[in-house]
């Protein structure tokens, strides 16, 4: 049988989960066996994702491949006791126009899956990060569906280029006081516009674009100084 | 189609980019690790990706880090003029405020 198609225990799979934990890079075995485990998640996600889909006619993408580096820093930072329970091990993402779309698209999905969970990150952000995530249980699977707005997704690109640039930190909000007060404030804004019901247009985004770009474009001249 | 992508984060740059049928779904997972223990035995620290779409313009949206600066002048347009309406939800929008309406 292919290592791929492997299956473990939930016991198995949370003593691989203490492993990464620990320092250090992890063993070929055990990326083995983490790559059959996320293996395992494909046809839950895919058939979550078809269905989407299929309610929403809007393009999903699917996530089928959770990265080790992913894995590994949200088991150390967030302190997830169990690999078992990490709910987006699988997932799609799908982005919308507003929030009454967003809003409408999460009450369908939580009633075609019923057994499912919205962790609404629109009325509590994590670190500015807001979204609306559902995770249903499919074939066993625990799958999360990321429904973003426009303007969400625009907030989380931003986000991202500052992390993928001064630091994946950056994300959880330690690291560039300056850079994080204006993500922070952007989320705020782009928070308190949407309550409105006002759709942001692309010419308000690209201001905000070049500004934030401009910030990072000074941190990153700061840090090159202070290198050479 | 699932796309196969290997993102330097240090370099914010894609280095590989491959497509496979979702028939060679077990080929891609293949590959990946191949690559992850590959990377694993050189220590070099790459993102290792597999997403999955109906296209490549999908994953542009939904992705955008992987194709370039995604706040970068050259892919704006690529994912600000993604569809994020469709008909169906139009509809389903539309029949969600007559009831409302209806209520009151």
């Amino acid at each position: 049988m292919s290592d791929l198609l492997k299956h473990f225990s939930n016991n198995q799979i949370d003593k691989l989960g203490e492993r990464l934990k620990m320092p250090g890079l992890p063993s070929e075995a055990d990326l083995e066996m983490l790559s059959s485990y996320r293996s395992s998640f494909y046809d839950a996600a895919k058939e979550v994702a078809d269905r989407v889909v299929d309610l929403t006619g809007l393009e999903v993408t699917t996530r089928s491949l959770k990265t080790t580096m992913s894995i590994t820093a949200k088991l150390r930072r967030d302190g997830i006791k169990q690999l078992s329970s990490m709910q987006d091990i699988g997932g799609c993402r799908v982005t919308v126009s507003d929030t009454a779309v967003q809003v409408l698209l999460a009450d369908m999905l939580l009633e075609a899956f019923p057994a499912s969970k919205l962790y609404d990150r629109t009325l509590k952000s994590s670190h500015g990060y807001r979204a609306k995530h559902i995770v249903v249980k499919h074939l066993g699977k625990r799958i999360e569906i990321q429904i973003r707005t426009n303007v969400q997704h625009a907030w989380a690109l931003m986000s991202e280029t500052a992390s993928d640039r001064l630091g994946q930190n950056i994300k959880y909000g330690i690291g560039h006081e300056d850079v994080l007060h204006e993500l922070n404030t952007l989320s705020r804004v782009y928070a308190e516009l949407e309550e409105t019901g006002i759709v942001l247009g692309l010419p308000f985004l690209q201001k905000d674009f070049d500004e934030f770009e401009k910030l990072i474009q000074k941190k990153l001249e700061i840090k090159n100084d202070l290198l050479h | 189609m699932i796309y196969y992508i290997e993102y330097s984060r240090e370099q914010q740059k894609t280095l590989s980019f491959k497509s496979y049928l979702e028939s060679d779904r077990l080929q891609a997972e293949a590959h990946a690790l191949k690559r992850e223990i590959e990377l694993l035995r050189q220590n070099l620290q790459l993102e290792i990706v597999l997403l999955q779409a109906g296209s490549e313009a999908t994953i542009r949206n939904t992705h955008p880090r992987y194709f370039g600066n995604p706040i970068g002048l050259e892919m704006r347009d690529v994912w600000l003029n993604m569809p994020v309406q469709s008909e169906k939800l139009n509809l389903r929008l539309q029949a969600k405020a007559q009831a409302k309406a209806l209520a009151l």
